[in-house]
């Protein structure tokens, strides 16, 4: 396609300028997401008709365009939200909790376990920030302290950010950026995430009691990490909607074998004495030794949702007449073609984008919702656990929890419409490009998702953000589109150890608010770390690809 | 959280239907209607929060003494 646009610096500038604009708001100015993208979007509206001459018509279409992306994310979103908070409402998280400390006596195990792996477990069907919510109080009541606990649950379940919710975030790269190879981009995303994977496990040891700590748990993190990293490798290229749901639910029961080994069975050695994440005795084992405040159902009625939205999702997505079935209705609308000043065409679309509601995550979500709200009401679970604590209105909470991430995610799908519709990503990757050697850009690929992430605290707003601009660059460099978007997922993924806003959660959670500076001092070593052990992977992917 | 803060989400997704329809039938009308409200919805959440912001500081500065005391 054959265009005109300006590459200066100044147009460079202006196309850039959102970008800057949402930074600054966000990290300076400590807005939410929400607020900052909705500026974001009138400031891409902005440039994009004075400076890149993109008719009134054009820019309609463009924000139509990102508004009917953001359906298929917000589909996820909404059902994803009420089958937690139907969780919450009904005491299954806090009988999860206790139960699995009923495993083991060994302090270790029952960090990782709920830092690494139940943190994980969470990411894989809720997200949103969810995990951190959930684990990091669990951690505190364990003895961990407090910013340790934040610390682990976001570097635990960072890997897990980009397939979870049922792949939410992939669906969101995939909305924004026509992928040439979608398996191939998968498998190659899911291997960076299997090295985030393990390198999570061995940071949350390392924390809790440095070298003999790590020791101590290797044959733990060996095998959890094979199900987890490994599983999603083998899952990503079938059905990357299940990918990492499945090996965390799996790496969650697996917990239950591990803890009948002796050596995860009793308490730690005598040996491991420099247990820095740890202060008192915890709340946990002591209310276990009171007897107080009994777990509302058993595990296996906890875990119930969570094994029958596997129960519906695999046969959908995998037995063909099934998915054929399901996948029969669909609906997109119709757009006229589009064309700015510059000669920036985008063709007419007579269905864009079609949705199929009926083979969709959020359905499967659906459907679970509804059964688990049946089953638990039935048990009188909710009333059993309403008696005990105070439980908010189920619709104001999931309002009040939804709406914002709701925003957040149309504003940004907006803005990266208007940006690509207006030729304002092309011209951002002319000018990476020109000083960008491809090795280069290859290797901190994905620094660009770990900057989108910590800007929004979110691995899809980074992927709708910046997937189009690197998939474009990757063209421009002559790099595979596969690695490059691999590199800038896996970033995303990263990202979220750093992003203040997960770290807010933590801290409003664990009663120690405003010590976010100590929880990143923990968190970004290890994010640098990873981010070049990353980028050299990318490096090797591109070379082999 | 108040009904306004719901309201651009809706306006948002009100606005994809609007313009997807005034664009392909040529009804101009329908797609100032559907962009209104994608400007409408950008405008009213960083509205709220500037709001917000002025009023935390009006509320700073109302106890603020004259000689640096606070009431």
């Amino acid at each position: 396609m054959q265009t005109n646009l300006p590459v200066d610096f100044l147009h460079w500038f202006l196309a850039i300028f959102p970008m800057i604009l949402l930074l600054v708001l966000l990290v300076f100015y400590r807005w939410k997401a929400a607020e900052a993208g909705a500026l974001g979007v009138l400031c891409t509206l902005l440039t994009a008709a004075l400076a890149f001459q993109t008719p009134f018509n054009d820019l309609a279409v463009a924000a139509a365009k990102g508004a009917w992306d953001s359906v298929y994310i917000l589909y996820v979103i909404w059902p994803a939200m009420i089958l937690y908070l139907l969780g919450k409402a009904s005491g299954a998280f806090d009988a999860l909790g206790k139960e699995i400390v009923h495993f083991s006596k060994n302090e270790l195990f029952l960090v990782l376990g709920f830092g690494w792996v139940f943190a994980s477990f969470f990411q894989g069907i809720s997200g949103f920030g969810t995990p951190v919510a959930v684990a990091a109080p669990i951690l505190v009541a364990l003895g961990v302290r407090p910013v340790y606990a934040v610390a682990m649950t976001l570097i635990g379940h960072a890997w897990a950010n980009m397939f979870g919710t049922l792949a939410v975030s992939w669906i969101a790269a995939s909305q924004v950026v026509d992928l040439q190879d979608p398996v191939t981009t998968a498998v190659q995303t899911a291997f960076l995430l299997a090295v985030v994977n393990l390198a999570g496990g061995l940071m949350l040891a390392w924390l809790y009691g440095r070298g003999p700590a790590i020791r101590h748990a290797l044959p733990m993190i060996v095998v959890i990490a094979v199900i987890q990293g490994g599983g999603q490798i083998m899952l990503a290229g079938v059905s990357p909607v299940l990918s990492n749901f499945v090996p965390g639910t799996v790496a969650l029961l697996v917990l239950y074998p591990l803890s009948k080994w002796s050596r995860y069975q009793n308490p730690i050695p005598a040996d491991l004495t420099d247990r820095p994440a740890m202060e008192g005795n915890s709340d946990l084992f002591s209310a276990e030794n009171k007897g107080a405040d009994a777990p509302i159902m058993s595990l296996s009625m906890a875990m119930f949702p969570y094994v029958l939205l596997a129960a519906i999702a695999i046969p959908m997505l995998t037995i063909t007449p099934l998915t054929n079935l399901s996948s029969a209705f669909s609906f997109g609308l119709p757009f006229p073609q589009v064309e700015t000043g510059y000669g920036v065409l985008r063709g007419a679309e007579a269905a864009y984008s079609p949705l199929r509601p009926f083979n969709h995550p959020g359905f499967f979500l659906l459907i679970t919702a509804a059964i688990t709200f049946a089953v638990f009401s039935s048990k009188g679970y909710f009333d059993e656990w309403a008696r005990r604590v105070e439980v908010p209105k189920f619709g104001s909470e999931l309002v009040s929890a939804a709406v914002p991430t709701s925003m957040a995610v149309v504003s940004y799908l907006i803005m990266s419409r208007v940006l690509d519709h207006s030729g304002q990503t092309s011209v951002l990757a002319f000018g990476i490009q020109t000083f960008t050697p491809p090795l280069v850009f290859a290797f901190f690929a994905n620094g660009i998702g770990i900057f989108g992430a910590f800007m929004t605290s979110s691995n899809t707003a980074s992927n709708v953000l910046f997937s189009p601009l690197q998939s474009t660059i990757a063209g421009l460099e002559n790099l595979p589109q596969s690695s490059i978007i691999a590199a800038q997922s896996a970033g995303g993924a990263i990202g979220n150890a750093i992003a203040p806003a997960n770290a807010v959660l933590g801290t409003s959670t664990t009663g120690i608010v405003g010590k976010e500076g100590e929880i990143l001092r923990l968190t970004l070593p290890w994010t640098l770390a990873i981010a070049v052990i990353t980028g050299v992977l990318t490096v090797v992917l591109v070379s082999l690809t | 959280m108040t009904w306004i803060t719901n309201l651009p989400l809706l306006l948002y997704l009100v606005a994809i239907p609007l313009i997807s329809m005034g664009t392909t039938a040529g009804q101009a009308g329908l797609t100032w209607i559907g962009f209104l409200c994608i400007l409408c919805a950008s405008l009213i959440t960083p509205g709220l929060r500037l709001r917000e912001n002025v009023r935390e500081k009006s509320a700073t500065t109302q106890f603020d003494h004259p000689d640096g005391d606070t009431k």
